[in-house]
């Protein structure tokens, strides 16, 4: 991969994802709270695996998931700080991704847990930065940095 | 916004190593499918259907001269596939359905239990059992 020749374009957007669950806000909660239950839904996609997992849920707190594609040896490393802990109510927590050792993003993700007629009404907010010189309308930057390693870094998020 | 349903067949036809490298390839130049079943371990008949499935993701195109198919790698689309927000969401919205299979089955192994512990349990057990990701 070559080096960009001007400096890295910054680009930034936000979403929102809701998702009603038949479960009491408690367990929806302790799905996130709980390392070990968090290790069966918060993982890569097929074709990835765990280095490395830690979780310390409270504010100021980190968690760290690294990982690693076995195809292509891409390595994955998401680092959390949490900045909000209401049990069972609400999450806000700051987080990195860096792939293969370059830094890819940097977010600010909110998870609400509202409670709900048919169990937990879960709301997932992030806004995040893309630091690393992607601009996802013009792709003369990427042109010039080589089509593999972007393709590398789409499968890599698959 | 973008639209997702284009984009999840770009995702989806870029989430193979061998299509990755076909349209590695073709970032380079226009290749003819023998051209890019050279360098890879497979049948020319895999290749077509490689190709096949990326021509209808939109990433590339393909014309046929004579006896040659052509393909030509759509630079638009594939800088649209770039495009990280749309990616982050959809790896999100696949946790949070992860999440919802591990809620549904945590819900099933209690109700089960609940039964075997206290036989005369009003609530019936109804186990939804759901497959597990793998």
């Amino acid at each position: 991969m070559t080096t960009p020749l001007s400096a890295p374009i910054t680009t930034h957007g936000d979403f929102s994802i809701n998702r009603v669950y038949d479960a009491a806000p408690a367990d929806v909660y302790a799905a996130w709270s709980d390392v070990a239950t968090k290790a069966k839904w918060f993982i890569g996609p097929e074709g990835w695996s765990q280095v490395e997992r830690t979780l310390d849920l409270r504010v100021g707190g980190t968690e760290i998931l690294h990982g690693r594609f076995a195809a292509t040896g891409m390595e994955t490393l998401f680092t959390a700080r949490y900045h909000l802990v209401e049990e069972g109510a609400r999450l806000v927590y700051a987080y990195d991704m860096h792939l293969s050792g370059r830094h890819h993003s940097v977010s600010i993700a909110s998870v609400e847990f509202i409670g709900d007629p048919e169990g937990t009404r879960l709301r997932f907010t992030e806004q995040v930065t893309f630091v690393d010189g992607t601009d996802g309308r013009d792709g003369t930057l990427s042109r010039k940095r080589g089509t593999a390693a972007h393709l590398e870094r789409i499968a890599s998020c698959l | 916004m973008l639209q997702h349903q284009p984009l999840d067949r770009v995702f989806q036809a870029l989430s193979d190593p061998s299509r990755r490298a076909i349209v590695d390839r073709l970032s380079r130049s226009d290749a003819s499918v023998s051209e890019l079943a050279q360098p890879l371990a497979m049948s020319l008949a895999a290749v077509v259907q490689h190709v096949q499935l990326l021509e209808a993701s939109g990433l590339i195109r393909t014309h046929k001269t004579g006896r040659v198919r052509n393909c030509h790698l759509d630079r638009d689309v594939l800088s649209q596939a770039e495009t990280w927000l749309s990616q982050r969401r959809t790896l999100w919205e696949d946790n949070l359905d992860r999440l919802g299979e591990v809620l549904a089955r945590q819900k099933s192994e209690r109700a089960r239990a609940a039964t075997l512990v206290e036989p005369t349990n009003t609530t019936p057990a109804t186990p939804r059992r759901q497959r597990k990701p793998t």
